[in-house]
């Protein structure tokens, strides 16, 4: 069996039986180790409190060697996670240097990344927006120039994300 | 029969565990879980397990929910209920005064549903008028000192006295009311500083001293249900007393988690506020709403508005001035204050009125004449007397109020 799928069954059985705080992991497909569906629990004093964001963490077969893709299937606003649902944080990128130089070696994927680093940086991506290279440049805008308006936008999502 | 599972049940602040049958459903471990998280119907229960909400029907060996595993639990906040504000219900009709006037009839349930919405609390904590209010001591002794039942308890507890003449304690005060948060915060430092001293020799005999100087009146003075505060002491406070002497053990509370209830109330709070614009409704909080609503606190606002002396202060023209220009320049706030008012909300013709009307009551304010004529006691004491009149009018013969209107 490949290193990924044992990896990532080792991951699993562990974050089933003893889950970690703000997410809860599980697979989309019984059958498909390589596809995780995840429920981002919205941070407590957050705008996103309340919520819960169902998310697809896509890995790839030469996992832990390249980071996996993760996409929220639940609508959500916010500056770093574009308006497909990918989430953009330098943790995903693919290792090496950043052809715009903007991001550091180390702040981008490095094997030993799990699925719960990932997603504890996910949810301090929901605490704390990275302005610098938002995803989603209207969010971003919003959030600087019209506060009011984005927790708006936000506390739709967040009831929608309630009802699904 | 086989055997109990034990399963941890996790929020994102505390974990409760159960023991159930291995083929129950979530629906019955739902059910266990009610027993052990207080203010909680089971509605608001959220069971979520390897990234799905749990449906009520799905059982635990379906789901390879084995012996001491966890799942995780979200209780959600009360879906907003409106209270009816029990002042304005059966008392309809309020008199439509040709100008109208925010101090006069419709100011009391005004004054007392901003009292239950946390949110508009903060607003108007918020405020430089008020703040300006609250950062000059003279005022706030002036206010404390008339209150009757602050009074009866300085006459038990002359020490508490000394509040009175620092600033500081009354702007933390203040700032308590306006921040949750900073109770907590608070408290929990507190615990942490006592829990420090009973690990010193002689710390003991230092902190039973302090307790029965201090707390115990304290405490004793908030069980006549006149205290303000009294509604602060919500469960964790109520075994505070209950515990002195053992040595405190427990866990600190989380101080960024939402405990059960009072924060996640709050945040839904505001997202429920957002979705109506500016047009809030009360939302009860536990805690800070129940201190609000109290009856202390209800007459302290409403010996605010009858102490000619404090009318007075309100309507100094530096304090007028600052009024005039936060309500010019801020109309949403005035807006939310007509809006959440039961009166207004029980007729809306008067509130539309009532906004229309805004700009010249602007107007008004600005007139010198007007000023002089509000900073006069005997007016402020007339007016008083209509507010009594029309109150006493309403409870005697509301028929005779509706005519007039």
């Amino acid at each position: 069996m490949e290193q990924s799928s044992l990896l990532l069954k080792k991951q699993l059985a562990e974050l089933r039986r003893v889950p970690v705080d703000g997410f809860s992991a599980g697979l989309a497909d019984d059958n498909d180790i390589y596809k995780w569906e995840v429920l981002v629990i919205g941070p407590p004093d957050t705008l996103y409190e309340g919520g819960f964001f169902k998310a697809i963490l896509d890995f790839p077969r030469d996992y832990p060697q390249k980071p996996p893709k993760m996409k929220f299937t639940s609508e959500i606003w916010h500056p770093n996670i574009d308006k497909e649902g990918n989430v953009c944080i330098s943790i995903l990128h693919d290792p090496g240097d950043d052809k715009w130089g903007y991001e550091r070696p180390e702040e981008r994927w490095l094997p030993v990344h799990t699925v719960e680093t990932i997603l504890l940086s996910v949810i301090s991506m929901l605490t704390d927006p990275n302005f610098e290279s938002p995803a989603n440049v209207d969010a971003a805008k919003m959030q600087r120039e019209n506060y009011t308006d984005f927790k708006k936008k936000v506390a739709q999502c967040v009831r929608k994300s309630q009802e699904e | 029969m086989t055997d109990l599972i034990k399963i941890n049940a996790k929020t994102p602040t505390a974990t409760y565990d159960v023991e159930i049958a291995p083929g129950a459903t979530v629906s019955e471990l739902k059910d266990q879980l009610l027993t052990k998280v207080a203010n909680a119907t089971k509605s608001q229960l959220c069971v979520i397990y390897t990234g799905k909400i749990l449906k009520d029907e799905e059982t635990l060996d379906q789901l390879k929910i084995g012996d001491g595993y966890t799942v995780h639990l979200v209780v959600r906040s009360a879906a907003a209920p409106r209270p009816a504000p029990a002042a304005a219900a059966p008392t309809q009709p309020t008199p439509q005064q040709p100008t109208p006037n925010i101090f006069g009839a419709g100011a009391m349930p005004s004054a007392q549903s901003m009292m239950n919405n946390p949110e508009m609390m903060r607003q108007v904590m918020d405020n430089p008028m008020v703040q300006s209010m609250l950062s000059n001591p003279e005022f706030m002794r002036t206010m404390l000192t008339s209150n009757p039942q602050f009074q009866q308890m300085l006459e038990r507890n002359p020490e508490v006295g000394h509040i009175l003449n620092d600033p500081s304690i009354m702007r933390q005060t203040m700032e308590m009311i306006r921040n949750p948060n900073m109770f907590q915060e608070m408290m929990r430092n507190h615990d942490l500083a006592m829990r420090n001293l009973q690990g010193i020799p002689g710390g003991e005999a230092a902190l039973e001293r302090l307790y029965n100087d201090v707390q115990a009146p304290l405490l004793n003075s908030t069980t006549g249900g006149n205290n303000p505060f009294a509604s602060l002491r919500n469960e964790a406070g109520r075994d505070r007393s209950d515990r002195a002497g053992q040595e405190n053990s427990e866990a600190l509370p989380n101080p960024w988690g939402p405990p059960a209830g009072a924060g996640a109330g709050a945040a839904t709070g505001t997202a429920s506020n957002e979705s109506v614009g500016n047009n809030q409704q009360p939302t009860p909080v536990p805690g800070l709403g129940g201190m609000l609503n109290s009856p202390g606190m209800s007459s302290l606002m409403q010996q605010m508005m009858s102490n000619p002396e404090m009318t007075r202060s309100l309507f100094s023209p530096e304090m007028m001035r600052t009024m005039r220009e936060t309500m010019r320049s801020n109309p949403s706030l005035m807006d939310s204050i007509i809006g959440a008012s039961p009166a207004g909300q029980a007729n809306p013709q008067l509130s539309n009125l009532m906004r229309q009307r805004l700009p010249e009551m602007l107007e008004m304010m600005e007139n010198p004449e007007m000023i002089q004529a509000m900073q006069n006691p005997r007016v402020a004491e007339a007016f008083r007397q209509i507010q009594e009149g029309v109150s006493i009018l309403r409870t005697e013969a509301p028929q005779l109020l509706g005519m007039m209107g």
